[in-house]
């Protein structure tokens, strides 16, 4: 399979970074990141690659924190949130939508569902631009639907504290990644097994693997923390840029993006390509044949740049001759 | 295919007498003869060549092995286009020709049956070396894949149908939105059930992806040589490469792969060496424009022996014939097939097509890369295409700074002369300038 | 070019124009005409430029080592052998009308067998240029099958169209069908001047829109044989629209520019340089500077 295309040269080296992040996650399962007891060291958010639901976590999703501080925060005038926040944002600065395709495990898990579909030799099903805006829509009002949800429930006046208990996390409830760690962790006999199975989370998370196996990162598309990265997309450090003036538009980077994000074929007069749906996986790079035309960029510093297939052998042929033979 | 039904044009070849057919034929050979003669003069030329010289030789080598494939019972099948993904007819075992013809000679016989004067003179070459079977090599063709592009391309496979079974594929011209790239997906599937119809055996994933493999490599060379052509003295001449990638039309792609490595090295020797395909100084030219099929190198020879070496081309018989990689993700059939189809039609930038800015853009990339001193935009009598074309991308070469000249020929020796006056001018206007420029830097360098 | 080598050679230098149908031999020096010299191109040019050089040295009473270097420019530039270098017609054209004004934008030249339209550039370098592809209407050739089917000499054919009342509309653009309009005009019974005016007014339209085609507004040059034509430069001032010359010796603008282009250091291009721009200083917020790689 290797030899009909050129060779990958960021897929690997995501793909060990991924392993590390997962295995970062798992291990909070069974305890070993001693983060120490401050309460402080207990609270740690990350815009997405762990999750509150992994019992003795000492990090989890800031998502969980931004409903939950919305709920309570009313009387503390949200100051909770806002410290979170501006720290996550932070973070959203420094490493932008990397969060998604090199650190969040359920991208791996994904990931993974692609890879098992590939095996079957079914094609991928892709999504038409119409329905891409249209899931692009249903991100921006998840989060939306999230903040209003649990907004007036923290606000005692309005007299449906009372929902706290069965309407509050309303995201968390059918969030696949819930589902995914706790199945997990009963499965490994962390937790024990009991009558609080998520059935809502288990439900979603089969429902989203099924159709990841159709749709690659059919998650992805409408995950409303990926959405908070898009909104930060232009101010975060790591960034796609295309040449434009050496697009062929072959239309390979459309081919192959798992997300169908289209704006790196069509757009020929940006610098900055991605945002909007690109998780930045680097696969449109290490496979556009054009020397030089997209690149990963990490603030002004280019990290990988697309280059023109080559026939290694032949090139070390020619290099020799170039070096060698200076008695000629 | 259709045997039954009329065959307008070939009930017509008792018109032509003997002495039409013979003349033909000895003319032809005499001019790929006279072609060849001129190509094997150039100083500095790499040893290696002579293989793709013997490849394009009227009656040669390669004739005499595709006629014996072809009595074993190979199959042979001729394309018309560019876009035709050899890779899928190499994977069902048959060996391709390319029939554009750039004979002079053929154009008459179909002068006198189509009766237009202003059609292109390709395609009547094209339909008189079938009408007048001047070129044998043309006569073992067993099926023909033909795109319809451009009008004249269209109706010629057409008309082919009255000698050998053609397969039209419906180009869509307007590459716009999705419906395009899943209809031409379609034809290229189609195209694939007409090879396994013809040749017997049905084409497995596993072949195709073989072949796709060999063509990436293949691709890999052109790329390498376009690499030694951005030199300041590159060894080798426009003409000489132009020569090279028109033999992957022709040519079993694996052999041909062997041959271009030897090639590459011979040529990085030679750019070692400091030799120079060129004249001292010779004025960085890009080709662009009509195709220009084998011993049709007029307009080529004319630029390289008034003072001007061909730095690159933006033709479909040169630089676009090799331009892209099929790049495949995934596993499955469909991937493998969208990727060939996705090669073959978006990456292209035939005037056919439109919208079509990616020509001016890559014509731009290219006078930056290849440091390209002036543009000959070459368009072939009645190509209404590229006619059109040339006036907008003389505009956006104007911006650029780069100047253009626009040249029309025939297939014919009469205006050699008057073309030759046109293109000394033009590498005269283009060396002033550089001249200008030089004092313009060095008395500001004061 | 070493000022050395100058030395040695002598101080005249030799423009030769071979052109489709005569040939033009013009001496210069120091960027002064001082001798011109015509003959009918016959089958050896190369020849031919040799005897009337001759002849013109005769003329002029001068020897062959008197003459610094010989430039042929024009169709058959090739076959003449004593030319110590070759040149285009088409730059030799524009050189010689940058040296008589340097302010002309676009020099048309109507020569025997081509219309050559070019756009000038900076110091003298053209450019852009257009030529009449495969058409000789308008052209020497053209006028002269024209006053031959009018039985007029073609020295007259200017002078006679001037007298023309009412100009007959001719429409074919192709020699041999405006041949047998005219001959259809003849039969008729029109009057051969109102033909010809008719005719200068066709060849001008034609010269015009080569001119148009350039996109130039500025001063034209028109030069070349059919120029002495008085009734087809009369029609182009005419239809023109723009500012016109025509120099005195239109023919021989083609020689007069090779010889110009003789590599003596006098006529080296020397650029005039424009000034500096100012370099703007662009103010930048925060902001700007932290989206600065995104554009």
């Amino acid at each position: 399979m290797k030899d009909t295309y050129k060779g990958r040269n960021i897929r690997p080296f995501r793909f060990i970074v991924q392993l590390l992040a997962l295995g970062f996650v798992f291990s909070q399962m069974v305890g070993i990141p001693p983060f120490g007891t401050h309460p402080l060291l207990r609270r740690i958010f990350l815009p997405n690659a762990s999750c509150r639901y992994i019992s003795e976590a000492p990090t989890s999703c800031y998502y969980y924190q931004l409903q939950d501080g919305l709920t309570q925060g009313y009387a503390n005038a949200y100051i909770d949130v806002i410290l979170m926040l501006l720290i996550v944002i932070l973070l959203i600065i420094a490493l932008g939508r990397l969060w998604c395709s090199w650190l969040c495990p359920f991208g791996l898990a994904q990931e993974g569902m692609t890879k098992l579909r590939e095996m079957t030799g079914l094609p991928p099903l892709k999504v038409k631009w119409s329905g891409r805006v249209i899931l692009r829509r249903v991100k921006s009002s998840l989060l939306f639907f999230t903040i209003l949800f649990s907004l007036p429930i923290g606000i005692g006046s309005l007299g449906i504290a009372g929902c706290q208990s069965t309407l509050a996390l309303p995201f968390c409830q059918v969030c696949p990644a819930k589902g995914f760690f706790t199945v997990f962790q009963q499965l490994l006999g962390i937790e024990p097994w009991s009558t609080t199975l998520p059935w809502l989370a288990i439900g979603s998370l089969s429902l989203f693997l099924i159709a990841t196996f159709f749709v690659d990162m059919a998650f992805c598309r409408i995950c409303p923390m990926g959405s908070v990265m898009a909104l930060m997309g232009r101010f975060s450090l790591p960034w796609l840029r295309k040449d434009p003036s050496k697009c062929t538009k072959c239309r390979i980077c459309l081919r192959v993006c798992p997300l169908d994000h289209d704006r790196v074929y069509e757009d020929m007069e940006a610098d900055d390509v991605g945002s909007e749906d690109c998780t930045l996986c680097g696969k449109c790079v290490e496979l556009c044949p054009e020397e030089g035309c997209l690149t990963m960029m990490y603030g002004p510093i280019s990290l990988k740049s697309s280059r023109r297939p080559r026939d290694m052998g032949l090139s070390r042929m020619i290099k020799k001759i170039k070096e060698g033979g200076n008695d000629k | 295919m259709t045997n039954e039904g009329p065959r307008y044009l070939k009930d017509k070849e008792g018109y032509f007498s003997k002495e039409q057919r013979d003349r033909t034929k000895k003319r032809s050979k005499e001019m790929e003869a006279a072609v060849s003669a001129t190509l094997k003069k150039q100083k500095n030329r790499p040893k290696a060549m002579s293989y793709f010289d013997e490849l394009h030789k009227y009656e040669g080598a390669r004739y005499h092995e595709l006629k014996e494939f072809h009595d074993k019972g190979g199959k042979i099948v001729g394309t018309l286009c560019v876009m035709v993904p050899l890779e899928l007819v190499h994977a069902s075992g048959a060996q391709v020709i390319r029939m554009c013809s750039g004979y002079y000679e053929p154009v008459h016989p179909a002068n006198e049956l189509l009766g237009d004067a202003g059609l292109c003179p390709m395609v009547k070459s094209t339909l008189g070396t079938q009408m007048v079977s001047s070129n044998p090599i043309v006569d073992l063709v067993d099926m023909v894949a033909g795109p319809a592009t451009c009008d004249g391309k269209m109706k010629l496979a057409e008309i082919l149908e009255d000698w050998v079974p053609v397969v039209m594929m419906n180009i869509p011209r307007v590459k716009v939105g999705e419906s395009s790239s899943k209809l031409w997906v379609k034809e290229i599937i189609h195209l694939k059930t007409k090879l396994e119809e013809l040749t017997g055996n049905p084409i497995k994933k596993s072949t195709l992806r073989k072949e796709i493999k060999k063509w990436n490599e293949a691709n890999q060379h052109w790329s390498e040589l376009l690499k030694i052509r951005k030199a300041d003295k590159p060894p080798i001449s426009g003409r000489d490469a132009m020569l090279v990638v028109q033999a992957t039309q022709i040519d079993r792609i694996d052999r041909w792969n062997k041959k271009m490595k030897d090639l590459l090295l011979e040529l990085k020797k030679l750019e070692k060496k400091g030799l120079f395909a060129g004249e001292e100084g010779a004025a960085r030219i890009l080709l662009a424009g009509s195709p220009m099929m084998y011993p049709n190198f007029k307009i080529p020879t004319i630029i390289e022996e008034s003072g001007g070496t061909i730095i690159t081309d933006e033709l479909c018989t040169g630089y676009r014939l090799m331009a892209d990689p099929v790049i495949v993700d995934g596993m499955s059939k469909k991937e493998i097939y969208e990727a060939l189809a996705e090669r073959y039609f978006f990456p292209c930038s035939c005037p056919c097509f439109s919208p079509n800015d990616e020509r001016i853009r890559r014509m731009k990339e290219s006078i930056k890369v290849f440091g390209i001193e002036g543009v000959v935009f070459h368009t072939l009598r009645g190509c209404h295409l590229n006619n059109l074309e040339a006036t907008k991308i003389e505009l956006a070469l104007r911006e650029e700074g780069i100047p253009m000249v626009k040249l029309e020929s025939e297939y014919d020796e009469g205006d050699i002369e008057q073309v030759r006056t046109r293109v000394e001018a033009f590498v005269e206007m283009i060396k002033a300038r550089r001249e200008f420029k030089l004092s313009h830097t060095a008395e500001e360098n004061k | 070019m070493s000022t050395t080598e100058d030395v040695n050679r002598g101080p005249y230098d030799l423009g030769i124009d071979v052109g489709a149908i005569s040939c033009k031999l013009l001496l210069l020096k120091d960027g002064k005409i001082v001798g011109t010299k015509l003959g009918n191109t016959s089958m050896e040019p190369g020849k031919l430029a040799e005897i009337l050089m001759k002849e013109l040295l005769e003329e002029m009473k001068l020897d062959r080592k008197d003459i610094g270097y010989i430039v042929a420019t024009g169709q058959g530039r090739r076959s003449v052998e004593i030319a110590d270098m070759a040149r285009t017609e088409i730059t030799s054209f524009a050189k010689g009308a940058y040296s008589i004004d340097p302010e002309v934008e676009v020099v048309a030249d109507i020569g025997g067998h081509g219309i050559r339209v070019m756009k000038m550039g900076e110091m003298g370098i053209i450019s852009d240029f257009r030529t009449n592809d495969k058409c000789s209407t308008g052209t020497g050739c053209f006028m002269d099958t024209m006053a031959h089917a009018l039985e007029v000499e073609i020295e007259d054919v200017g002078e006679r169209s001037l007298h023309s009342k009412l100009a007959e509309h001719v429409n074919a653009t192709c020699t041999v069908f405006a041949e047998s309009e005219v001959v259809s005009l003849i039969a008729k019974g029109k009057v051969t001047d109102d033909i010809l005016a008719g005719l200068h007014q066709m060849v001008s339209r034609k010269i015009v829109a080569l001119v148009n085609s350039t996109q130039c507004k500025g001063k034209v040059l028109v030069c070349g044989g059919v120029a002495r034509n008085v009734g087809v430069v009369e029609e182009l001032k005419k239809t023109m629209n723009r500012e016109m010359i025509v120099p005195d010796l239109p023919q021989m603008i083609g020689a007069y520019g090779a010889a110009l282009m003789a590599p003596r250091p006098k006529y080296a291009i020397k650029p005039n340089l424009p000034d500096v721009e100012e370099v703007k200083v662009v103010k930048t917020t925060f902001l700007d500077r932290f989206l600065r790689w995104k554009k």
